[in-house]
């Protein structure tokens, strides 16, 4: 790359870096990632304020502890928000509770659970058939002389594995980046969508540099020092770095929050909760894809922005230049969305070996389901080899229409480009 | 050796801009490039910094075409000005500089030597967009030529500048040529020409219209100038003026009472109707003003390019 390539990509760096926008957009993006990572936690801690409790009389007598014990059992996040509590008397109502709950044992020896009050909440119902069963079965069991293990043993989940197509592949060590655990649609959709900002946020942040060095007119001027691809060049990477920096920015207090809240933070939350706390981080590798389809993403959009900008005389008239790159972003964005629910369907693996739009559904898909490393593969040589044609083809638009004083086509554009200078 | 254009041509669409314009700027000389608006001179600039490519004649500069030339060679100051707005003076000039290829260790030095011949050094931490129109004229001819290339083109360099800036600009210029810079410039400022320039070219419609050396060009219209003024005028002065309108000479009155005497040079011998006349003329009145010259570049200009150039640069 020349020596000119950098220094405009330098200036290009240091403008933008100083710049209150972005210094503000990243101070805000540090932020709202920081509040979506403990927001999760602090949901939790207010749905755990105001758990509903439930006075238990046991008449039956053993059969609370047994609850308890089938609870504890249970993963954190299965665990019923409800609190059972030992009723003061086994006469009256507790009033300091909700609901008093009286187990008893029936006639023909089996055990009742019954729910007093004056409105009785779905979700307790459900809490209470979900830590009752157990504790129901395995009084049946006893009653029959079934051991209680093999009871239990009767009813453990039914094994359910997962194969993948590409395992074969990760099994040679081949595929060593597909593997891992893929995040949830949520997360996926949140990365997707930063994905799909940064890409039109700094690509307005190229039509701008574009329309701002064609209206004061020290593009004359940059044009007798550097070739018009060099200026596009350097101008896509210095902006490139600039919004690279910002991810590493995101990505270090992303990866600080995570920290927190598996360490100290999070053993004093889970103490104030009265539950372990589960967090979802993000695999390293798909934090790479991210890194990887932005720079892909950007190069064919930014070079798209950069072209189509250059072809309006004026930065309003730039409004109505710019629309391919915004229909195609666009286009890429909604085939993302569309993929979320079904990461393996035809229209996502279709979708993601197409130019532009490659980008955002492949990593959605990545991020969503293990693709097989040849559509991987696939997608980001499409990809690449887009960015290169988009380079050229915005570098010919770019000549022609650099030192234009009126609006231009793109069809006279790319016509003049060919026999422009340089 | 020298700058060289052979044959420009280029078309904009159904506009003929260059129609196979040749031009020879001498290595080391500061150059004009004059003519009414639209003539080509931008064209032809911004085809020897190759930012418009011609389409057909070439350019060489020492025997070698341009296009095999390193970009540095070339400065090149715009006619519209545009710097980097948010950007200090003393950055915008280390960016253009190292731009330019010039090696980091000498940027620093280059931009205080411009600031110094500029007169720039309480203006080189301000940001460009605070800046004067003159001042930022200035940055801006910094910029086009802090890496000193060997061939510096000036697009209308003193236009929009008071008349101290234009002293500081020539004595720039001066400078620049004392340091074996060949210099082209245009300008619509005949005086602006006649002072610094070595040879001019005057083109108009895309073609050469004259050039060569200003004294050449004034003298190629043929017509020898007298310049004439009295202390007092009365009768016998006009009296004589008459005379000389009747035996075919032109007679036109200048500002301050100057009257603009020419004739066609064969037309009289000149030196003994000189004579004649300063002893009519003394004759007549005492004598202020006595200059037998030839006509300005501005009179060229008109005469060659004609009224209706001065029309439509008036209306510009």
């Amino acid at each position: 790359m020349s020596r000119a390539v950098w220094v405009i990509a330098r200036r290009e760096w240091r403008a933008l870096i100083s710049s209150r926008a972005y210094r503000f957009g990243t101070l805000v993006g540090a932020l709202a990632l920081l509040a979506l990572s403990l927001l999760p936690l602090f949901l939790m801690r207010l749905q755990q304020d105001t758990p509903p409790t439930v006075a238990v009389v046991d008449e039956a007598g053993g059969v609370l502890e047994q609850m308890r014990a089938v609870e504890a059992a249970l993963p954190p996040a299965l665990r019923p928000p409800v609190e059972w509590r030992p009723a003061v008397s086994s006469a009256t109502a507790d009033e300091a509770s909700d609901l008093t709950l009286h187990i008893r044992r029936t006639a023909d020896g089996e055990l009742e659970w019954v729910v007093i009050g004056e409105s009785v909440d779905e979700a307790v119902v459900r809490a209470l058939q979900q830590v009752a069963t157990p504790v129901a079965v395995a009084d049946r069991s006893r009653r029959l002389g079934i051991d209680p293990e093999v009871a239990a043993s009767l009813q453990a989940p039914a094994r359910v594995r997962i194969e993948s197509p590409g395992a074969a592949d990760v099994a040679a060590g081949v595929a060593a980046t597909v593997d891992g655990p893929p995040v949830g649609e949520f997360l996926a959709l949140m990365l997707m969508l930063m994905l799909y900002m940064t890409l039109t946020l700094y690509g307005s942040v190229v039509v701008n540099g574009v329309t701002a060095e064609k209206g004061s007119r020290v593009v004359e001027m940059l044009l007798v020092a550097a070739r018009p691809g060099e200026l596009l060049r350097g101008k896509l990477l210095g902006i490139a770095a600039a919004s690279l920096l910002q991810y590493a920015i995101w990505g270090a207090v992303g990866s600080v929050a995570f920290v927190l809240q598996r360490g100290a933070l999070g053993e004093q939350l889970s103490q104030m909760l009265g539950a372990p706390i589960e967090v979802q981080g993000i695999p390293l590798r798909l934090v790479g894809y991210l890194g990887l389809f932005f720079v892909l993403g950007f190069a064919s959009f930014g070079a798209l922005f950069a072209a189509s900008s250059s072809l309006a005389s004026r930065p309003e008239e730039s409004s109505q230049t710019i629309w391919p790159p915004m229909v195609l972003i666009v286009a890429g964005y909604m085939l993302a969305v569309f993929s979320l629910p079904d990461p393996a369907s035809r229209l996502a693996t279709v979708s993601s070996m197409l130019p532009f739009v490659g980008p955002l559904v492949m990593f959605v898909r990545i991020a969503l389901s293990q693709p097989p490393l040849t559509e991987v593969v696939l997608s980001v040589g499409v990809s690449a080899l887009t960015a290169y044609l988009t380079l050229r083809l915005a570098e010919r638009v770019y000549r022609a229409s650099l030192l234009r004083t009126r609006r231009t086509s793109w069809s006279a554009a790319l016509r003049e480009g060919r026999g422009a200078a340089r | 050796m020298s700058l060289v254009l052979e044959g420009l041509v280029k078309r904009f669409g159904a506009v003929e801009a260059l129609r196979g314009l040749s031009l020879e700027i001498p290595r080391g000389a500061v150059f004009g490039l004059i003519g009414p608006n639209g003539a080509g001179k931008t064209t032809t600039m911004r085809a020897i910094v190759r930012i418009v490519e011609p389409d057909a004649g070439r350019i060489y500069w020492e025997g070698q075409p341009v296009e095999r030339l390193p970009l540095s060679t070339f400065g090149y100051l715009p006619e519209e000005r545009g710097l980097y707005p948010k950007m200090r003076v003393r950055e915008e000039l280390r960016f253009f500089a190292e731009l330019h290829g010039m090696p980091r260790r000498s940027i620093d030095e280059a931009v205080e030597r411009f600031a110094e011949l500029l007169r720039m050094h309480d203006i080189l931490d301000r940001k460009v967009e605070d800046l004067s129109k003159g001042n930022a004229q200035k940055v801006q001819f910094a910029a086009a030529c802090i890496h000193r290339p060997p061939v510096l083109i000036l697009d209308e360099p003193f236009s929009g500048l008071d008349p101290v800036n234009v002293r500081l600009f020539k004595r720039a210029v001066e400078h620049l040529r004392a340091g074996g810079t060949t210099i082209l410039f245009s300008s619509h400022r005949m005086e602006h020409v006649e002072e610094l320039c070595d040879g001019l070219c005057l083109i108009s419609g895309g073609r050469v219209v004259i050039q060569g050396p200003v004294d050449q060009v004034r003298r190629a219209t043929g017509r020898r100038v007298l310049r004439l003024a009295w202390e007092q005028e009365d009768g016998a002065a006009r009296a004589l003026l008459d005379s000389l309108v009747r035996r075919g000479w032109q007679v036109t009155q200048g500002a301050n009472g100057v009257w603009h005497i020419s004739w066609m040079d064969g037309q009289v011998e000149t030196a003994a109707e000189a004579r004649d006349l300063l002893a009519a003329a003394t004759s007549v009145g005492v004598v202020r003003l006595w200059e037998l010259t030839y006509p300005s570049l501005e009179d060229v200009y008109v005469e060659m390019v004609g009224a209706s150039a001065l029309e439509e640069d008036a209306a510009a």
